[in-house]
């Protein structure tokens, strides 16, 4: 069965393949993850070239035959080039991505998090905080994709006096649970961290900027997040993350 | 069921970039087609590159002496490095017969979500060569997408403080294309038409 597909997309990533074409992974609004062959998109004199770019959001059209789909037409929407031009933006435009890009499954729908990625690079060069744009980004993408961790109070009773993480149970239990049913003890978060969870929960990515956090707080929901995504997503450690630990090193 | 040594011909085959099980099989019966005076210069070709050539320590570049040919030319222009991501790239900006200086071959270009930084690329050894003091210009010609133009970004950075000329290809090259793919005279004006980084 053969078709044209027409689909709002958003470059993920981008191999070379074969003598001049380019292997393209979209995610796309209406059809989640779309892998498709950018016919001579490494020639110079390619129309498709720029628009299967890495960072590029626009409208595509797709040729599904019996094999790969082919990318056979484009209109770029925005090409964000400041993703780019920046260094210290750059990697962070990826792990948007290498996020988004582990976190859908490969034939799952995920709408939201298209738009946390198209939001989420928006961002990047208005931001001041990027690690704070990062967790919120986290926690954003979790909560779109049905695996938010729970910060409103103990899972167990609803008491509000919570402070102990356990990543297993994906989320906050009290002292008293804690001890009377043996939980692991993975987290003992301190006030402000629980309450900057919160706060990155209940606003829109978008209001990020509003948010005021210590370094501490952010430090210790990165710990948080990341093993929550290893323990329930086996999403190990991220090469983008490495590279931004490398550069801030 | 196909002779074993076939197989295992069409097996080495497939291991070429952009070659996949149906022209491996073409490529094999065509080696086997012709005489085996071809077949043994393929394989001494083959070995010979591999065993002969390696990677100049000073700009990266493919020789059989180390330093190579471009570095010890002393009628080439010691002012300038021309930065590219592969040593193929290089060989297309000699092609252009327009440039005259040294070069220097990063292999390959950032990538995060590869794990290609700037320790995995040969950027600290630029850098090196740039505090040496001779360099005046360093023309970057990466690749004009998303990660050549992040790499040349990354460069242009790190050369600031160094004091030294960043310029980079950029005329009529458009957005997204390998640069080994850009005609001779496309690439010429490219190089002629630098910008200031
Ligand atoms: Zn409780
Ligand atoms: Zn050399």
């Amino acid at each position: 069965m053969s078709r044209y597909l027409k689909d709002e997309a958003l470059v993920l990533k981008s191999y070379p393949l074969g003598e001049s074409d380019r292997l393209i992974t979209f995610l796309s609004w209406n059809r989640g993850k779309i892998v498709a062959v950018a016919k001579g998109a490494r020639k110079t004199k390619s129309k498709l070239a720029s628009g299967v770019d890495l960072f590029t959001h626009g409208n595509y059209q797709f040729y599904q035959g019996r094999g790969l789909a082919l990318v056979t037409g484009v209109e770029v929407k925005d090409r964000f080039i400041y993703l780019r031009q920046d260094p210290e933006l750059y990697p962070y435009g990826f792990y948007l991505v290498e996020l988004a890009d582990r976190l859908v499954p490969e034939s799952g729908l995920c709408p939201e998090v298209c738009s946390l990625v198209l939001e989420g690079w928006r961002l990047l060069p208005e931001v001041e905080n990027l690690p704070l744009l990062i967790r919120a980004f986290e926690l954003k993408l979790l909560q779109s994709t049905g695996y938010s961790p729970f910060f409103e109070g103990c899972l167990q009773c609803g008491a509000s006096q919570a402070t102990v993480f356990s990543v297993s149970r994906g989320g906050l239990i009290c002292p008293e649970c804690s001890n009377e049913r043996g939980f692991k003890v993975d987290f003992l978060l301190q006030p402000g961290t629980i309450a900057l969870a919160r706060v990155l929960l209940r606003l829109p990515l978008g209001r990020v900027q509003v948010v005021r956090s210590r370094h501490k707080q952010e430090q210790e929901l990165a710990r948080v997040t990341g093993s929550f995504l290893r323990y329930h997503l086996q999403i190990g450690p991220m090469n983008s993350l490495k590279y931004i630990d490398s550069l801030t090193r | 069921m196909i002779p074993q040594p076939l197989q295992q011909l069409i097996e080495e085959l497939c291991r070429f970039p952009g070659v996949g099980p149906k022209t491996a099989q073409r490529m094999a019966f065509f080696i086997l087609s012709r005489p085996r005076k071809e077949a043994v210069s393929l394989a001494r070709a083959l070995v010979g590159a591999k065993d002969n050539l390696r990677f100049c320590t000073l700009c990266g570049s493919l020789t059989e002496a180390d330093p190579c040919a471009y570095c010890t030319d002393s009628r080439r222009d010691r002012h300038t490095i021309c930065v590219v991501q592969e040593a193929r790239d290089l060989f297309a900006m000699e092609r252009t017969g327009q440039y005259r200086g040294l070069y220097h071959v990063l292999h390959g270009a950032l990538s995060p979500l590869d794990g290609v930084g700037p320790e995995e690329l040969r950027i600290p050894d630029l850098a090196k060569r740039i505090s040496e003091g001779q360099v005046k210009e360093i023309i970057i010609a990466t690749n004009p997408n998303v990660e050549g133009e992040a790499t040349a970004a990354y460069i242009a950075r790190l050369c600031k403080p160094l004091k030294v000329k960043v310029t980079r290809i950029a005329f009529g090259l458009p957005v997204g294309g390998d640069l080994e793919y850009a005609d001779d005279l496309t690439l010429g004006r490219a190089l002629e038409g630098r910008q200031d980084m």
